[in-house]
């Protein structure tokens, strides 16, 4: 039942779209941004390479802040289709395409989190150690395209303090109040470590 | 006008970087920006089941488009106001239809969330009449073969889009409406769950079934109002998922699934694999 007018290219597996290698170019007909604005005009083809550039990330988003299969592959047809609605309102000047789409994958998650019971029951530290045991997957590297696998590069290096308060901090959706009660130090740090470890990582993205 | 956009994520100038600290004192929570979400997201991405693209592809064959929102401040003002047309056909590069959301395939859907919904201000409430007359128009000019407004495959793009999101629109709105709106969740003998809205005294149901696998070749889910008279067809599942049935329930007592040639059956002719009770 599905039709599937677009094949995405080869080569879009090594090199994909919004990759900085392709810094200096004209904005490339397969770049998230463009399948975004086309997909806004209601192109399906266009839609379905933005899931296939998108889908990993939201999937992936959704899982570890949900933490269940069933709820997050839910979540994320949720985001995914949101996009396919909303794409008109997204607008290029703010950002780019895919940091729009993980800010409403991002924003769904937490909420769905948050709504449900399961969130005080759940091991809040399971996050953190899925994503250290991730880093020796290779298997699950190879998902991740190459700002992914710089992203998580970024955040394995971060100090051990840092990366943890940000992980429970954006995966599990802890306020700053609960992560100080969580790790046991003052509100102050929680929200140093969290301002350092995000400077952090720009400045990581940034120069890579 | 979107040349560059990609680099944000490794453009440090594209990121307000003093924005921090002093709002952080304030709020609760900490506040990740986009960019910041992009490079989290994109560290943690994994590859999704292949149900997740079908569901999805599905879904937004029936689900249009909000139309681009030429003044973000109207959009949020006129809740109070159950016109579900949106009607805003002033802007020609935007082919989304005049009609509102239909269902996602979805246990959450995001046409039932509000601020999902782009309104227009309340003094520009009769403008969604006008304007869906407008494209009532347009759709029989466009075919009659009339004045030539968007390319070809726009126009016949929109005017089904149009005509299937104005009937199914009326239709969810009534079932919304309905006093007897009921809602009930059932598994079929393969375990998959099935969602059901229904008011008997509208006469609509929908059946929501997007965990069902793919039918044998050649057929596919036929659906089945029974009574005491026995079981009248009720249409066959859709690709999308989600089934939007019109005919009489008073008197129906269950509904019925059965695997059928994709044509459908006058009678069922194997065993359910979903009886349920209303």
């Amino acid at each position: 039942m599905l039709t599937t007018m677009y094949e995405p290219q080869p080569s879009r597996a090594d090199a994909p779209p919004g990759t900085p290698e392709t810094t200096g170019e004209p904005d490339v007909p397969t770049s998230p941004n463009a399948l975004l604005a086309r997909t806004a005009r209601g192109d399906e083809a266009a839609f379905e390479a933005l899931y296939d550039a998108a889908a990993p990330m939201v999937y992936g988003l959704a899982r570890r802040v949900l933490a269940d299969a069933a709820q997050a592959e839910e979540v994320a047809q949720e985001v995914l289709v949101e996009v396919w609605q909303t794409a008109s309102r997204y607008d290029p000047a703010r950002g780019a395409a895919l940091s729009w789409i993980a800010a409403i994958a991002h924003r769904r998650a937490v909420d769905r989190v948050r709504a449900s019971q399961a969130s005080r029951t759940r091991d809040m530290r399971e996050g953190i150690r899925g994503f250290q045991e991730a880093q020796d997957d290779v298997e699950d590297l190879a998902v991740l395209n190459a700002d992914g696998q710089r992203a998580r590069r970024a955040l394995l290096e971060l100090p051990e303090a840092q990366r943890e308060v940000i992980a429970l901090a954006y995966y599990d959706g802890l306020t700053h109040q609960e992560l100080s009660e969580r790790l046991g130090v003052p509100l102050g740090t929680v929200k140093t470590r969290i301002r350092d470890g995000l400077a952090k990582l720009r400045n990581r993205m940034g120069v890579a | 006008m979107m040349e560059n956009k990609d680099q944000n994520l490794q453009d440090p100038s594209m990121r307000g970087s003093g924005s921090q600290g002093s709002e952080w004192q304030e709020t609760a929570e900490p506040d990740f920006d986009a960019d910041v979400s992009a490079l989290l997201g994109l560290a943690v991405a994994e590859t999704p089941p292949p149900s997740l693209k079908r569901n999805v592809m599905a879904a937004i064959r029936s689900v249009p488009q909000l139309p681009a929102e030429d003044d973000a401040a109207r959009s949020h003002t006129d809740q109070q106001d159950g016109d579900q047309h949106q009607g805003n056909q002033h802007d020609a590069g935007t082919p989304a239809p005049a009609a509102a959301p239909v269902p996602a395939p979805e246990a959450a859907p995001v046409w039932l969330d509000p601020t999902r919904r782009s309104r227009r201000a309340g003094k520009r409430r009769w403008f969604s009449g006008l304007a869906l007359a407008a494209s009532a128009l347009l759709v029989a000019t466009a075919g009659l073969g009339g004045t030539v407004l968007w390319q070809q495959n726009q126009q016949e793009q929109m005017r089904q889009q149009l005509a299937a999101a104005q009937n199914d629109a009326a239709q969810m709105r009534r079932l919304l409406e309905a006093p007897d709106l009921r809602a009930a969740q059932a598994q079929t003998v393969g375990g998959a769950a099935v969602v059901l809205a229904y008011s008997p005294s509208e006469g609509l149901m929908t059946v929501s079934g997007e965990d069902l696998p793919d039918a044998p070749e050649g057929h596919g889910y036929e659906l089945w109002l029974i009574s005491a008279d026995g079981a009248t067809p009720a249409g066959m599942m859709p690709g999308s998922g989600v089934a939007l049935v019109e005919g009489q329930m008073e008197g129906v007592t269950h509904l019925g699934i059965t695997v059928e040639p994709a044509a459908g059956s006058p009678q069922p002719t194997t065993e359910p694999i979903l009886l349920h009770a209303l």
